[in-house]
């Protein structure tokens, strides 16, 4: 009876994320007949004209991500280092209790925060570019920096935590310095898990929705002509999971093409956020062996 | 040089552990400050007016209770059905690990994509409209992760005499689960509960297209067209359309609510995971 | 002192690490105290005792290696060369570099044998390639590991064997020159042959090295020591209750818990 209840509810759980699966699939079919490839490598999206290239969604999904990595990296890892080797263990647990628990603030309150502050100091200080408004693709990477952060500390803490105390004391015996023993023993041996805990950062980065939604500016189509072009960063954009939090999701539903771009944006989403968090915890797990 | 190189690294490291536990203790303070003076009696008590800009935040709190009880009731046999089979029916290691990779996957899953799934599934083929239990369904999905995974770390910890000596008494496994593993690792699930559902309650995101709407909202009465109001969904709508004054200092109060729910979830399951922190450090 | 053996080193030499009125304490409550005692160049001075009476605890007092665990206090003094190593601006890595250590479980490095003989001494010298090669040959040849893995230096040295990786971090502590070695128990994880290997290792190093070894086995200790001090606790806190030349001690132990310690050894 026990384990007939445990299949079955275990089978309705695999059930719902297969159809969830299903449903994007099938949904956005329609998308792919009408434009093929084009969907991914298209840069227009004009609904009214039926044309649906998602590439400028794309380019302001990775380009948010990254900025928020290439922020919170050097910070977090630089915080982790000082927690797991040089904090005393008590201190180091109240600190990352601290961390983590500020791990959970809601999104929606991140974006209260950049809405009310943050646009402001990105307009004030980047005042000579001229941007249009505080709303821009940096603001929305400096938000999520913010918000990966405590991602990056805890599970890179919890890294470096990982190595054998032994190995640490025995390159202590032989003369090297604390420093010497983080950057020959620690980082090394850690550097799988400072990989994964990257990499889950940045799958939070990818699908993160409403912090995004209120400080990226919504703007359509807004891709430049150089990918690395910065001045880009300074303009409103639109990502992936901002496209799908507004309104267009609620006028899309009666048209099967319009929905199925809609939900093919969703599937789009989901196979980068699942490759990177398939990989990040491949990637941590490997480093037990 | 090795030495001023020591002396460096300790520095840079400390310099950014003190400016992120700066930034995220600021947060936390700048909400405080800011919501404090609009968080009263009456904001609890009252139901919302003048679009948001007086009145409180009764009903919206309701909702989100309505839409945390249901994520959960629905998520609970599922969860614990899910780390039953992961830890004791399944006997292969593969399967096992599909099982786990799978969960670890399930879990990344952005807000967004469980949003426009139930959207789908319950407001249209099911024609629920916007219902309170599609947006409970939705995060019940979500949050089954986080559950499931805390009771297989437990289960996992149960020490392997217990079961050893439950089965020489002649226990079957479904005995051994009732008699010695639940109760053993029950704590996993409370910690994996309350976690899930401080995610859950400060998401927007899975239930803004199923289950919520900004005002003219109080107890469902059925299923069918039955939304409820909530907390952050309040917050997110007045976040991006308010410049008025009044309505600011409501706006703080409401986040400041939020917060505390969350913050008061994620304390409470403080302890259990704490011990687990200190037995795997031993 | 009994002159029941030759002195294997000449009294007059000055002693080069010698301990002086050391104490360590822990959470307020002394674990060893009193400890006085002089190594003399080339000796080998062996530590025994019943389990638990803080010899390991003595044992990391004397290359400060006891900093690094919390919550220990070291008073009194030790000097290395005549040098106090507790005075203010003691550089506490140079002093590691000459007082090596070898744990009771070898602690190899997950690089290769040849990065792990290197793995102190690339840092602290700066060394050509050439000087790298002859260093590793070097010392891996002094800790009796050469012929056994000179044609795989690049493999992962934790493929190697315990009692070969125990000589593995011998070597890279004699890649480092240290003057002393501090060794826990070295053989206490390790297979009989390993064990003989790393006994005959200690007789060799002798000639260019001080060794102070922490030890259970009483006839380990009779085979390799020179000088035997042995830690017994008396009213809850370790001392060296017996210091003397190794025969004296081991036959005719004139203090009662070194009687009753070697009667139950």
């Amino acid at each position: 009876m026990t384990r007939a209840l445990s299949w079955f509810f275990s089978f309705v759980a695999l059930g719902a994320v297969t159809l969830l699966v299903g449903v994007f699939v099938w949904q956005s079919l329609p998308v792919w007949h009408h434009e093929g490839w084009h969907y991914i490598t298209g840069t227009k999206w004009f609904f009214r004209q039926k044309e649906f290239g998602t590439l400028p969604m794309i380019y302001g999904t990775v380009i948010v991500a990254l900025i928020a990595l290439v922020l919170a990296a050097p910070l977090g890892f630089g915080a982790a280092i000082f927690t797991a080797e040089y904090l005393p263990r008590r201190v180091r647990l109240a600190v990352k209790v601290l961390i983590e628990l500020l791990a959970g603030v809601p999104s929606v309150v991140y974006g209260l925060l950049g809405i009310l502050l943050l646009r402001d100091w990105i307009y004030n200080l980047f005042e000579k570019f001229e941007p249009l408004s505080g709303d821009t693709l940096l603001t929305a990477g400096v938000l999520l920096a913010v918000m990966i952060l405590p991602t990056i500390v805890t599970l890179s803490d919890d890294a470096l935590r990982g190595v054998s105390s032994a190995q640490r004391r025995a390159a202590r015996g032989l003369g090297l310095t604390h420093a010497e023993t983080v950057l020959s023993i620690a980082l090394p041996q850690a550097k799988r898990g400072l990989g994964a805990a990257l990499l889950l950062a940045l799958g939070r980065a990818l699908g993160e929705t409403i912090a995004v939604f209120l400080v990226v500016g919504r703007q359509d189509n807004n891709l430049p002509e150089h990918v690395f072009s910065l001045r880009a960063w300074l303009d409103a954009g639109q990502t992936i999971t901002s496209k799908l939090g507004g309104s267009e999701t609620n006028i899309a539903y009666g048209d099967h093409v319009h929905w199925g771009a809609m939900v093919g944006l969703a599937l789009l989403l989901l196979i980068m956020t699942g490759t990177v968090t398939l990989l990040g915890t491949g990637f941590g797990k490997r480093s037990d062996a | 040089m090795r030495k001023s190189l020591d002396f460096l690294l300790a520095a840079v490291t400390a310099f950014c552990a003190l400016v992120a536990v700066a930034l995220l203790v600021g947060l936390v303070a700048v909400i405080a400050q800011r919501g404090g003076p609009a968080v009263n009696w009456g904001f609890l008590t009252e139901q919302i007016r003048l679009v948001g800009a007086a009145g409180g935040i009764f009903w919206n709190l309701v909702g989100t209770l309505i839409l945390l009880s249901s994520a959960l009731t629905v998520c609970l046999p599922l969860a614990i059905g899910l780390a039953l089979v992961e830890r004791v029916w399944l006997q292969r290691e593969g399967p096992r690990r599909l099982l786990r990779t799978l969960l670890y996957t399930l879990n990344g899953v952005p807000g967004i994509v469980f949003g426009i799934f139930g959207f789908v599934v319950f407001v249209q083929w099911c024609g629920w409209g916007k219902s309170w239990l599609s947006g409970g369904l939705v995060l019940a999905l979500m949050i089954i992760p986080t559950v499931a995974v805390s009771l297989m770390e437990r289960l996992k910890a149960v020490p392997k005499k217990y079961v050893e000596a439950a089965a020489g008494l002649g226990l079957n496994r479904a005995q051994i689960v009732w008699a010695v593993l639940l109760p053993q690792a029950w704590g996993g699930v409370v910690t994996g509960s309350l976690l899930g559902l401080a995610r859950a309650a400060g998401e927007v995101a899975p239930i803004m297209f199923t289950a919520t709407i900004f005002a003219g909202a109080t107890l469902p009465k059925g299923i069918k067209e039955s939304p409820v109001l909530s907390l952050p969904y309040h917050i997110f709508i007045l976040a991006q359309d308010s410049f008025d004054p009044s309505v600011g200092s409501k706006l703080w109060g409401a986040a400041l609510v939020l917060l505390a729910l969350v913050l008061f979830l994620s304390v409470i399951a403080l302890p259990s995971r704490l011990k687990l922190h200190e037995e795997a450090n031993v | 002192m009994s002159d029941c053996c030759p002195p294997p080193v000449a009294t007059d030499v000055a002693p080069i690490l010698e301990a002086r009125g050391l104490e360590v304490r822990a959470q307020g409550r002394a674990l060893i105290r009193e400890v006085n005692f002089s190594v003399r160049p080339g000796q080998v001075f062996g530590l025994i005792g019943p389990s638990g009476a803080g010899k390991s605890t003595l044992l990391r007092a004397l290359n400060r290696l006891a900093d690094l665990i919390p919550g220990l206090r070291v008073s009194g003094d030790v000097r290395l060369h005549g040098q106090s190593i507790y005075a203010p601006g003691t550089d506490v890595n140079a002093l590691r570099e000459k007082v090596g250590m070898l744990f009771q479980q070898p602690v190899v490095f997950p690089t290769s044998i040849a990065e792990n003989v290197l793995f102190g001494a690339k840092r602290l010298r700066r060394l050509s390639r050439g000087e790298r090669a002859e260093l590793v040959e070097f010392a891996l040849t002094e800790s009796a590991l050469w012929d056994e893995v000179k044609d795989r230096l690049k493999h992962p040295a934790t493929a190697l064997s315990v009692g070969q990786q125990q000589r593995l971090c011998l070597a890279r502590t004699l890649a480092v020159k240290s003057e002393v070695i501090l060794m826990d128990e070295p053989t206490s994880a390790l297979d009989p042959k390993s064990t003989q290997a790393i006994e005959e290792l200690i007789r060799r190093l002798k000639e260019r090295h001080t060794i102070v070894i922490v030890t259970h086995n009483v006839s380990q200790a009779r085979r390799v020591t020179d000088w035997i001090a042995c830690v017994c606790v008396r009213d809850g806190v370790g001392e060296i209750v017996e210091s003397a030349c190794c025969d004296a001690v081991l036959d005719n132990p004139q203090c009662r818990e070194v009687i009753e310690y070697l009667s139950h050894a």
